[in-house]
């Protein structure tokens, strides 16, 4: 299966990672060492989770929490990341088991039309989900009087910047340092000061969908679910764990990894959705608001301070999710046309790699500056699309991961298939009513 | 860093250019993994149409 090569300077900088491992297990001191050894091995899960945590997942929790307060959307939040923990496990796994991304694989052993298929529909979901973490960067550095043009090529710069180490290490601890900035949304619910005896209530006893089930509230439904559950997520994560060069002797690391970061994102998500609660108890309307309207709403309930934080955090998650998104398209693209994937690749070795990194940030910066755009209909569409896209991505990661001649003994078990199964129909049975509220509007009352 | 530490680093170098070149021939689909194919082949092409529809509404 393999000839004699001279390894690359990604074989080396991955192996400097394996050597570091081995140390740590052979290491004496416990818990410690442990401790160690889950801080080496540990980011792609953090790092995928609050990245998903981007600017128009956090504008879809604030929309929720001011349209419908807490009663319905805590435990329906909380759950999909749930859903997000069992789909990012599985990816994690096969890279880990096969050290190759998920375009390649599907490509391998299923041929090119659903290579370039999954690759195309990931490309096009990604480029539109970029226009939208430029939305939010515009939208919330606004609130501090940035003018577009500085904060959107200012965010380009970072992701462009980030990725011109040329280490994948060293971008990881860029973008992990950045992503745990998304925790400014706790102190914003904190200085709502919610009625904790409320959120309590409403995640034991998941009240009820106020003004029951309408077009628009499926639609937020499904951009919820789109908030924590997709494409780019799955090809990001496989990406991110064989770049990192990580094996299956690190999938205990891994799902812990890939559990931290599902309930730090789903404590962000959640406060986001608290810190916006008072606008529903106000009967205050928010429909198609930007990041800087929500944050100068809220000011009056969490004071200046927690506007300028919840406008930052908006800033930061866009900015997170320009980053990882990017590199998922970058990791995609040159998988299917075998070029040199990886972070750790020279820019001169690596080109198209980068020039997809680079160029689509640079594409999706210049559309948002761009006068007359629709800009927050492409905010509400991108998540819909990234739920619909989602069951083939699904489908072909379950017939992947089920597959002996590729994941041997780390293949699916029973427990692992029921749930993956369980998402997938789940997903496809949402995307099902959502075809139907848009074929068939009156059915739900619109 | 010690001989035996680039030692290890040089084996595991050369363990990561073989994970890398792996890789697997085309799968045969058996029917059933064949009409699940097909299946997705059709819920592709629907939804496409919805988003289209929605794109177009909203615009």
């Amino acid at each position: 299966m393999s000839t004699a090569e001279t390894p690359r300077q990604e074989d080396l900088r991955r192996a400097r990672t394996r050597v570091a491992a081995a140390r740590l297990r052979a290491a004496p001191g416990g818990r410690l060492a442990r401790l160690r050894l889950f801080g080496l091995l540990a980011g792609p899960g953090i790092l995928v989770f609050l990245g998903e945590n981007d600017a128009p997942s956090m504008l879809s929790y604030a929309a929720t929490g001011a349209g419908f307060g807490i009663g319905f959307f805590l435990p329906f939040v909380a759950t999909t990341f749930g859903l997000g923990f069992i789909v990012q496990e599985m990816a994690a796994r096969v890279g880990a088991v096969t050290s190759h991304g998920h375009a390649e694989l599907i490509f391998d052993r299923f041929g090119p039309f659903w290579g370039h298929f999954a690759t195309t529909d990931l490309l096009i979901g990604n480029f539109l989900t970029l226009v939208t973490e430029f939305i939010g960067v515009r939208a919330g550095l606004g609130f501090f009087g940035v003018p577009p043009a500085i904060a959107v090529s200012g965010a380009v710069a970072l992701v462009m910047l980030s990725a011109a180490t040329a280490r994948y290490a060293t971008w990881e601890r860029i973008a992990l340092g950045l992503a745990l900035c998304n925790v400014v949304f706790v102190p914003v619910a904190l200085l709502s000061r919610p009625d904790w005896g409320a959120v309590g209530h409403a995640m034991l006893t998941w009240s009820p969908l106020p003004g029951g089930l309408r077009p628009d509230t499926l639609t937020l439904m499904v951009a919820n679910i789109g908030a924590t559950v997709t494409p780019w997520m799955l090809f990001f994560h496989q990406g991110a764990t064989a770049d990192k060069g990580l094996d299956s002797r690190d999938i205990g690391a891994l799902r812990w990894d890939t559990a931290m970061g599902s309930i730090l994102a789903a404590l962000f998500a959640i406060a986001a959705i608290i810190a916006t609660a008072p606008l529903f108890a106000h009967g205050i309307s928010a429909q198609n608001w930007e990041g800087a309207q929500f944050a100068e709403a809220i000011e009056p309930y969490v004071g200046h301070a927690g506007a300028a934080l919840f406008a930052l955090g908006i800033f930061e998650a866009g900015a997170v999710a320009a980053i990882t998104i990017s590199t998922s398209s970058a990791y995609a693209f040159a998988e299917v046309l075998r070029k040199p994937h990886s972070l750790n690749t020279p820019l001169s070795e690596g080109w198209v790699f980068y020039a997809v990194l680079a160029g689509s940030s640079v594409l999706a910066g210049l559309i948002v500056l761009l006068p007359g755009m629709p800009l927050e209909q492409v905010v509400i569409i991108v998540n819909v699309i990234a739920v619909l896209a989602m069951p083939p991505a699904l489908v072909f990661l379950l017939l992947i991961i089920n597959d002996p001649e590729v994941m041997g003994v780390h293949r699916n078990g029973r427990g692992w298939n029921i749930a993956g199964v369980g998402v997938t129909a789940l997903l496809v049975l949402v995307g099902l009513a959502y075809a139907a509220s848009v074929l068939f509007p009156r059915v739900l009352g619109a | 860093m010690d001989d035996r530490g680039q030692m290890q680093e040089t084996r595991e170098a050369a363990r990561s250019a073989d994970r890398r070149r792996v890789s697997w021939p085309r799968r045969a689909l058996s029917g059933r993994v064949a009409t699940l194919i097909w299946a997705l082949r059709i819920y592709a092409v629907g939804m496409l149409a919805v988003i289209a529809l929605q794109i177009t509404r909203l615009i």
